[in-house]
C-alpha cells in the first residue's frame, strides 16, 4: 500500500498527440490526447502493451520527440515548443533513465567522466570529487565504487549500466525522473535496493517520477497511481492500488491476471514436481 | 561429478570449469570462475544470477564474442556440437556462430545495425546461414510473423520500433540462422506480460518443432521456470546449484537460491522496505580463495572462508556446491544421493 500525495504538480501533459507517418506504411499513433500529470514527490506508473506508446510518451516530455499537438508543462511553464537552447536548462530539471542503456552514454567516455558532471550538483558537496563518485556508485550496488571509475559503458554488464544511468539521474538532483524500463536488468536483490533508494530520495528531497515498468508487482508497491496505456492511450488510470486490484478495461485485466507472480510460479513447478514424483514412483 | 547430460545423452553444449578474466586497468575481473554446464540436443536450460555475476559473458564465451585483447580464457574447456572451440580463432568463429549457435542480445541497440533496415538484416541472416532457402524475401516475412512483429516492420530502421519490437526483431534475426542451439540473454527482460508470454510460447513451439535447444539467461525466475527444463544458479562467476526446474523451486539448496526465491517476492516489509539479499556482492577483481558467498551467507562455517566446495550430489541431477548442505548431506546417509 502506497499512500497517496497531495502537491503541486510537476510535469504536465495536456491533450498531447503523436502520429508517425512513413511513406509505405500506415500512420502509427503513438499517442493520442494523453492527459497525465505527476505531482512533487508523487510516483506515476505508466504501464502497458509493448509498442502502445510509452517510451514516446517519455520523450515527448523530455522534449526529445516533438508533439503534433498538446502541450508539456513543467512547474506549469509550457515547455513543448521551446527552441533548443532554452530546453536544455529545463531538461536538467527532467531525468532520463532509458530503457536501453547500451546507447545512452558516450562510449568514449569513462564513468568517472560520466558522472563528475552529474556529481557537481550532488546535494551534499562533501569530500573530493573522487568520494562522491563513490558514494554515488555504491549507493546503486556497484561495489568497491572506485573498481568502476575507470571503465568504459562496456565493460559493464547489462545490469550495471543501467545501475548507471540510475546514479547519474539522481546524482542531477533533479525535481523530476522519467525511467523507462529503469529496472529490467536489476535481479530481485538489486531491485529491491534500488526501489529502498528511489523511495528514500521521494521522501527526503521530493522526487517525482514517471516510472514506465511492465512489471505490474512493481508498480502496485512503489506508485501512487498508475496509468494503462493501450495503442496511443490511456484507458484506465487511479490509484494504483485500485486499478490493479480491481481492473476495469479489458486491457488492464489480462495484464494484472498475465503477471505471473513467484508465487503462482511456485504453485505451478509444484505442480509439475508432484507430476513428476509421482511418475518417478511409479516408475 | 554431478553433471548432466541430455535426454539424448549428446549435449550440443558443454562448459568444463571455465575460467576466464577481463583485463581492465591493470585488474583481471575474474567473470568466470568455474563454471560448469551442460546443454542437450533439443533441452531447455535456464540460467539465473545476481547482475554482474557472469551470464552474459557465458552467453558471449559460446558465440565467441569475448573481447579479443581485453579478454583471456585462463583454463578449462567449451565443446559445441562435439567440437572443442577453446581456442578458435576470430577465423574460425564464423563456422559456429549464427550455425550452430544464435544469439539472441540483452541490449537490441547494441546488436542492431542502426543504419539498415530490419528486412535486409534479417534476410542477411538467411543467406548467410539458411542457404536451403530460394525466396529470401518470403522467408524474411515468415519470420517477422513468427515473431508477432508485422510485416512492415521489415521496411522499419531499429529507432522507429519500439524497445519490445527491436527486441523480437533480434530473434528474428538469430532464428533466420535456423540454430541447432539459441542463446537467448535476457530475451524478454523489456516486454509486458502479455507479449511476453507470446514470446515465450514461441519459443516452446520453435523448440519442439525444429528440436532446437535453448539456453535462456534471465534474472526472472518466472520466465526461466515457464519456459525451462533445467536451471543453473550462478553467483560471483560460478555455478554454484544446479538442477531440473521443479526441484530448484521446490526445493533449493543453496542459501543464495534460497535468498533469491525469497527476494523475489517484490514485497515490502512493515517498514515500507523491500526485501534484498543483505550484504555485498563480491568484488570479482579480488576474489577470496573460498565461497564467494560466504561473507553474505547465513550458515557460514570456518571452512567456507578457505576452499569453494565441491559439488554435492542430492540425486535426481541436483547439485549444489556448499560445505552446509554437505554437511547435512553426510549426516544424514541419504536414500536421495544417487
Ligand atoms: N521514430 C519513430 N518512427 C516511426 N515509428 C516510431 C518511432 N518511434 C516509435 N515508433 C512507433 O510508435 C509505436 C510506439 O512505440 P513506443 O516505443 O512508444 O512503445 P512502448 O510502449 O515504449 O513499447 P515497448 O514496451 O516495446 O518499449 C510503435 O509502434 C513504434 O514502432
Ligand atoms: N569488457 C569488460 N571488461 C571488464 N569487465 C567486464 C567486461 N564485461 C563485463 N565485465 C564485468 O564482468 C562481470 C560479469 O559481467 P556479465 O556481463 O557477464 O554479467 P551478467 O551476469 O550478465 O550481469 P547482468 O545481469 O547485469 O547483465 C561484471 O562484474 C562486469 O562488470
Ligand atoms: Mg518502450
Ligand atoms: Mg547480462
Amino acid at each position: 500500500m502506497v499512500e497517496t500525495v497531495i502537491g503541486k504538480p510537476v510535469l504536465e501533459l495536456c491533450k498531447v498527440s503523436k502520429s508517425f507517418h512513413r511513406r509505405g506504411f500506415p500512420p502509427v499513433t503513438a499517442a493520442r490526447e494523453v492527459d497525465l500529470h505527476v505531482c512533487e514527490a508523487e510516483t506515476v506508473a505508466l504501464v502497458g502493451e509493448s509498442g502502445s506508446g510509452k517510451s514516446t510518451l517519455a520523450k515527448i516530455a523530455l522534449g526529445l520527440v516533438r508533439p503534433d499537438a498538446g502541450e508539456v508543462k513543467l512547474f506549469g511553464k509550457t515547455i513543448s515548443g521551446l527552441p533548443m537552447g532554452q530546453l536544455r536548462e529545463v531538461r536538467t530539471a527532467m531525468q532520463p533513465v532509458f530503457q536501453d542503456s547500451s546507447a545512452a552514454f558516450n562510449p568514449r567516455r569513462t564513468v568517472t567522466q560520466l558522472l563528475s558532471q552529474a556529481a557537481i550538483r550532488h546535494p551534499s558537496p562533501i569530500g573530493t570529487m573522487r568520494e562522491r563518485l563513490i558514494i554515488l556508485l555504491e549507493q546503486v550496488g556497484l561495489r568497491p565504487g572506485e573498481d568502476y571509475l575507470g571503465r568504459f559503458p562496456h565493460e559493464l554488464s547489462g545490469g550495471q549500466r543501467q545501475r548507471l544511468s540510475i546514479a547519474r539521474a539522481l546524482a542531477m538532483d533533479p525535481p523530476i525522473i522519467i525511467a523507462d524500463e529503469p529496472l529490467s536488468g536489476a535481479d530481485v536483490s538489486i531491485r529491491g535496493q534500488l526501489l529502498n533508494l528511489m523511495i528514500d530520495l521521494r521522501e527526503k528531497r521530493k522526487v517525482a517520477y514517471l516510472f514506465i515498468t511492465h512489471d505490474i508487482s512493481i508498480a502496485k508497491a512503489f506508485a501512487h497511481r498508475v496509468a494503462v496505456m493501450y495503442k496511443g492511450s490511456i484507458v484506465e488510470r487511479g490509484n494504483a492500488d485500485e486499478v490493479l486490484a480491481n481492473p476495469q478495461h479489458e486491457y488492464t485485466k489480462r495484464l494484472v491476471e498475465g503477471s505471473l507472480t513467484v508465487e503462482q510460479a511456485e504453485k505451478a513447478v509444484e505442480a509439475i514436481s508432484h507430476k513428476m514424483e509421482s511418475g518417478v514412483a511409479a516408475s | 561429478m554431478a553433471e548432466t547430460t541430455a535426454k539424448s545423452g549428446r549435449n550440443i553444449l558443454e562448459i568444463d570449469d571455465l575460467k576466464l578474466a577481463y583485463l581492465v586497468g591493470g585488474a583481471r575481473v575474474k567473470a568466470a570462475n568455474g563454471v560448469t554446464l551442460r546443454v542437450g540436443e533439443g533441452e531447455a536450460v535456464g540460467i539465473v544470477g545476481e547482475s554482474g555475476s557472469g551470464k552474459s559473458t557465458i552467453a558471449r564465451t559460446v558465440l565467441g564474442l569475448l573481447p579479443e585483447k581485453t579478454s583471456e580464457i585462463e583454463s578449462g574447456k567449451l565443446i559445441i556440437d562435439g567440437r572443442d572451440v577453446t581456442r578458435l580463432s576470430p577465423k574460425e568463429w564464423e563456422s559456429v556462430r549464427g550455425n550452430p549457435v544464435a544469439i539472441v542480445f540483452q541490449d537490441p541497440l547494441s546488436f542492431l545495425n542502426p543504419v539498415m533496415r530490419i528486412g535486409r538484416q534479417i534476410a542477411e541472416s538467411v543467406e548467410h546461414h539458411d542457404q536451403g532457402v530460394k525466396d529470401v524475401k518470403a522467408r524474411v516475412a515468415e519470420l517477422l510473423t513468427l515473431v508477432k512483429l508485422p510485416v512492415t516492420a521489415a521496411r522499419a530502421y531499429p529507432h522507429e520500433l519500439s524497445g519490445g519490437m527491436r527486441q523480437r526483431a533480434m530473434m528474428a534475426i538469430a532464428l533466420g540462422c535456423r540454430p541447432k542451439l539459441l542463446v537467448a540473454d535476457e530475451p524478454t527482460t523489456a516486454l509486458d506480460v502479455t507479449t511476453q508470454s507470446e514470446v515465450m510460447e514461441l519459443l516452446r513451439d520453435l523448440r519442439k518443432k525444429l528440436g532446437m535447444a535453448l539456453l535462456l539467461i534471465s534474472h526472472d525466475l518466472g520466465v526461466v521456470a515457464s519456459a525451462c527444463e533445467r536451471i543453473y544458479v550462478m553467483y560471483a562467476g560460478r555455478t554454484v546449484e544446479w538442477g531440473p526446474t521443479a526441484t530448484i523451486f521446490s526445493n533449493p539448496s543453496h542459501p543464495y537460491t534460497k535468498g533469491l526465491l525469497r527476494a523475489a517476492k517484490a514485497t515490502r516489509d512493515e517498514r515500507g522496505r523491500f526485501e534484498t539479499i543483505p550484504g555485498d556482492v563480491p568484488n570479482l577483481s579480488k576474489q577470496p580463495p573460498g565461497c564467494p558467498f560466504e561473507m553474505r551467507c547465513p550458515v557460514a562455517m570456518p571452512v567456507c572462508k578457505e576452499s569453494m566446495p565441491a559439488p554435492t550430489d542430492l540425486g535426481s541431477r541436483h547439485a549444489v556446491r556448499c560445505y552446509a548442505v554437505e554437511a547435512a548431506a553426510q549426516r544424514v546417509p541419504a536414500s536421495a544421493a544417487s
